[in-house]
């Protein structure tokens, strides 16, 4: 059944099981990795119109090619204690679910590639993000990587980046 | 090699509405005397793309009732048929009857042929009164010689002490002749309980069609027709039913889109079907597009009324237009940037200035071109109303007609949308509140039949839409008496303008609107918010006993909006234009607080609120305080306000981008645009910053009283 899709193609070295690529980058000092398939693009973190009355972790929206997307810092979200905005600092634009939606990193490090095998569970302790939105972990090299689930992080109510939906507020269970 | 018929069923609902919407608009303008044979030509042509294509999908019903429209149709192409009242009644009754089915099947999947029954009874009486009495029954498989006759029981009764030799009885073996066969001839014994006259009669008839031919004849209370019940499954009375449909499918169930064998599941007999007939009603759109005169089909051209109906186009997702615009949107951002490198650079390079104004140039005509796609013909709207106008009158016994002026004049599809539901409501106030019963006018002097107008026109970059009749016009006595009961201030010595005003104050008018005779206003002020919404405003002109015309200002799109482009904070926003009234720097002492908080500002006589962005949007302006700050002011849904803002940058055009598409609504934001430096600006939602911004009346009041003393 393993017809070589383009991304395992791309991947090097050629390896017995299918590998899944992710984007590495940095969020102050930890690394994270997220499913490279879910990015659109990589741009400078530039010319954001901050967003009123916006939690303080959605550091405004941006003009891509006049579509108006959020710009989402998790570092505020997980709560880092430096938050600085360098050079490195770049912006991740994501696909999920049909949104445009710009992440904020420290920068952006390398597209990694790793087997089923290669991912380990996610930790019993605790990080600073949420479990539920961590898929595993991977390595590269020395350093250990957080894989996010981001496309379930994006979308979680808890970042209320989407208006909530009318039907998960009205099935609010009653008994 | 079955094909999934579902996959068309968006395409077929379109389809099927824009034909009824033709049908419409057709039969609305069928001059009974002489109809056009262009126009029965084209209603026809509707009809039977309906009837091909409900074939295809299994909606049997449908076909039936365009067969039997088709039918009618073509009497009236022989001249067999005048397309009288009446006619065009039961016709236009069948396009909502359809469109109704329609809808439910759009909506839920599911609908209840049955309700199409009455009127498919009512249009095939029409074919086959006709039909009799012309001796004609034609090629048709379902025309009146086809049809299976039923059986009914006829008794007439008479009051005791009338004989029926009283009775006509010449002129009913006439009629009943003409209907159809008499079996079983009784005449009465007299007596009270009995019918003076019983029979059996075998006819083509419906019940109800027999027993108005007798009850013109004998009076209605001595009538009565029922179902002949007594005799065996020869007159079962199961022809009142649906005959099977004439461009059968083979199917037997008449229901849409149930059935064993015109059901959407079975796939493989739909499809082959629909293989047969090549693409999508393919059949129909050869013959249709041959009999469409060329020189019409050019996408752009300005058309009249009645060509456009038939006007060749092709169907666009609008997400795709939306694409497009953005795109385009782009292109000129970077054109000024272009521009902009363009000045800034050696001062030697002619050559590359001329280039880029030529794009420039360009670039906008493309913007502009393709703004063009979105925008159609009001003229869609106005023929929805001729329909409104011809059903209220009849209803409230009232003559009226209804003309249309600049249908050609192109607005947003989606502004057009919106606009319906605040025209028809102002339609619908002209015919019932403005003009009078024809009586009236007779004795007022006017013509017995009265005339509501529906105008639009190009204006200084954007539309006006006229809604005028000739009739009453406002009562200014009843509009300021309503205007006191609801509390609002008002004297009698203000102007006309300022009292036809009143009827758009919220409120005004609804609770009594049954009882409400000669006082318009009802629901006013939703009609005006909803023109507001669009970014356009309302105005009213009245003369008592002349008439009302009501005018509508629109942009021409929605997706461009006239801003002022102000910052605050150190950020850009766009105020619409339509909000503003003036700007201006407030002298010391012009800004006052009271006592719970909120900040006034006086201008002239009265005093206004204060809006700081800072605390709405939590943006906080570079200014020190409301006195160092511009103010502008702003009016929405007849209150003003003062909104406090850092700097004015300019006038300009933006177009409208959705923040909603990749994040959510925000409080107190419109959307958003994208300026020419590529950055984007917020544009203020001026109506919900102000709802959030209400003085009490009484403490106005108090500061008004202040200020005088």
């Amino acid at each position: 059944m393993q017809t070589p899709t383009l991304s395992s193609l791309r991947t090097r070295g050629v390896a017995a099981a299918p590998k899944r690529e992710f984007l590495a980058f940095r969020l102050g000092g930890e690394d994270y990795a997220i499913d490279i398939l879910k990015v659109q693009e990589i741009r400078v973190f530039d010319n954001i119109t901050r967003l009123p009355g916006a939690p303080d972790y959605i550091k405004g929206v941006l003009n891509l090619r006049g579509l108006i997307a959020p710009v989402l810092d998790l570092r505020i979200k997980f709560g880092f204690k430096e938050v600085e905005y360098g050079p490195f600092t770049v912006l991740i634009v994501l696909h999920v679910r049909d949104r445009l939606v710009a992440l904020v990193v420290d920068a952006v490090a390398d597209v990694v590639a790793l087997s089923e095998g290669e991912i380990k569970p996610p930790p019993e302790f605790a990080t600073c993000v949420n479990i539920e939105y961590v898929m595993g972990l991977g390595a590269r090299g020395e350093r250990m990587l957080i894989l996010l689930d981001i496309e379930k992080l994006i979308s979680s109510q808890e970042l209320g980046l989407f208006d909530a939906e009318q039907p998960a507020l009205a099935s609010d269970p009653a008994s | 090699m079955a094909v999934d018929l579902t996959r068309f069923l968006p395409m077929f609902f379109q389809e099927t509405e824009e034909h009824l919407a033709a049908m419409e608009a057709h039969l609305l303008r069928l001059d009974p005397r002489a109809p056009d044979p262009e126009a029965l030509h084209s209603i026809f042509r509707a009809a039977h793309s309906v009837k091909g294509n409900s074939t295809i999908f299994g909606a049997s019903r449908f076909s039936e009732v365009m067969h039997r429209i088709e039918t009618i149709l073509d009497h009236m192409r022989k001249e067999e048929l005048a397309p009288t009242h009446d006619v065009v009644s039961v016709l236009l009754e069948a396009c909502d009857g359809v469109r109704e089915q329609l809808r439910l099947l759009k909506g839920s999947g599911e609908s209840r042929p049955e309700a199409l029954q009455s009127v498919y009874d009512r249009l095939t009486q029409l074919t086959l009164s006709e039909a009799v009495r012309d001796g004609a029954s034609g090629d048709d498989a379902t025309a009146p010689t086809s049809r299976r006759s039923e059986r009914f029981r006829v008794e007439v009764h008479l009051p005791s002490g009338h004989s029926i030799t009283a009775l006509p009885l010449a002129d009913l073996y006439a009629e009943l002749g003409a209907i159809g066969r008499v079996e079983d001839f009784k005449a009465g014994d007299g007596t009270a309980d009995t019918a003076a006259l019983s029979l059996v009669l075998l006819t083509a008839e419906t019940q109800d069609v027999v027993h108005a031919k007798l009850a013109t004849l004998l009076g209605a209370d001595r009538v009565r027709v029922e179902h002949q019940k007594t005799l065996p499954a020869a007159a079962a009375p199961s022809s009142d039913r649906l005959p099977p449909p004439a461009a059968s499918t083979g199917t037997t169930e008449y229901g849409l889109f149930v059935g064993e064998q015109s059901t959407l599941d079975s796939r493989t007999q739909t499809g082959d079907l629909f293989a047969q007939t090549g693409v999508f009603g393919g059949k129909d759109y050869g013959r249709r597009s041959a009999d469409q005169d060329p020189g019409h089909s050019g996408f752009g051209r300005r058309a009249t009324d009645r060509v456009h109906l038939d006007r060749s186009s092709i169907r666009v997702d609008v997400d795709k237009v939306d694409r497009l615009l953005n795109l385009v949107g782009e292109l000129v951002i970077a054109q000024s940037m272009l521009a902009e490198a363009a000045r800034s650079g050696p001062a030697s390079n002619a050559l590359l200035r001329d280039s880029v104004a030529y794009v420039g140039r360009q670039t906008r005509d493309l913007q502009d071109a393709v703004m063009s796609i979105r925008l159609l013909p009001i003229e869609f709207l106005f023929s929805r109303m001729q329909r409104t106008v011809r059903d209220l009158a009849q209803r409230l016994g009232k003559d009226v007609e209804l003309t249309t002026q600049g249908g050609d004049t192109e607005l947003d599809k989606e502004i057009i949308e919106k606009l319906a539901d605040p025209l028809m409501h102002l339609v619908r106030n002209a015919v019932d509140h403005g003009i009078e019963p024809p009586a009236v006018r007779a004795a007022a002097g006017k013509e017995a039949r009265g005339t509501v107008q529906l105008r639009a026109t190009h204006r200084g970059g954007g539309i006006v839409v006229e809604i005028s009749d000739d009739g009453a016009g406002f009562d200014r006595e009843k509009i300021l008496r309503k205007a006191q009961e609801r509390g609002i201030r008002v004297h009698t010595g203000m102007s006309d303008e300022d009292v036809w005003q009143l009827t758009f104050a919220p409120g005004f008018s609804t609770a009594d609107q049954v009882s409400d005779v000669s006082g318009r206003g009802v629901g006013m002020d939703v009609v005006k918010r909803n023109v507001v919404a669009l970014g356009g405003n309302i105005d009213v002109y009245s003369r008592t006993g002349a008439g009302t015309t009501i005018t509508i200002r629109l942009p021409l799109t929605l997706a461009i909006l006239e801003g002022m482009t102000v910052e605050i904070g150190g950020e850009s926003f766009i105020i619409p234009l339509s909000f503003i009234s003036e700007a201006f720097l407030p002298r010391a002492g012009q800004v006052k607080t009271i006592a719970s908080g909120p900040q006034v500002v006086r201008v002239r006589d009265s005093y206004v609120p204060l809006i700081t962005l800072e605390e709405l949007l939590h943006i906080r302006p570079t200014s020190a305080g409301a006195e160092d700050s511009i103010l502008v002011m702003v009016e929405a849904e007849g209150r003003h306000a003062a909104l406090a803002i850092d700097r004015l940058l300019g006038q300009q055009q933006v177009v409208i981008k959705s923040l909603e598409s990749n994040y959510r609504r925000v409080p107190g934001i419109a959307g958003a645009t994208v300026l020419g430096n590529g950055r984007v600006a917020l544009i203020l939602d001026v109506n919900a910053l102000m709802r959030g911004h209400l003085i009490p009346v009484e403490r106005l009041e108090e500061l008004e009283a202040g200020a005088d003393a």
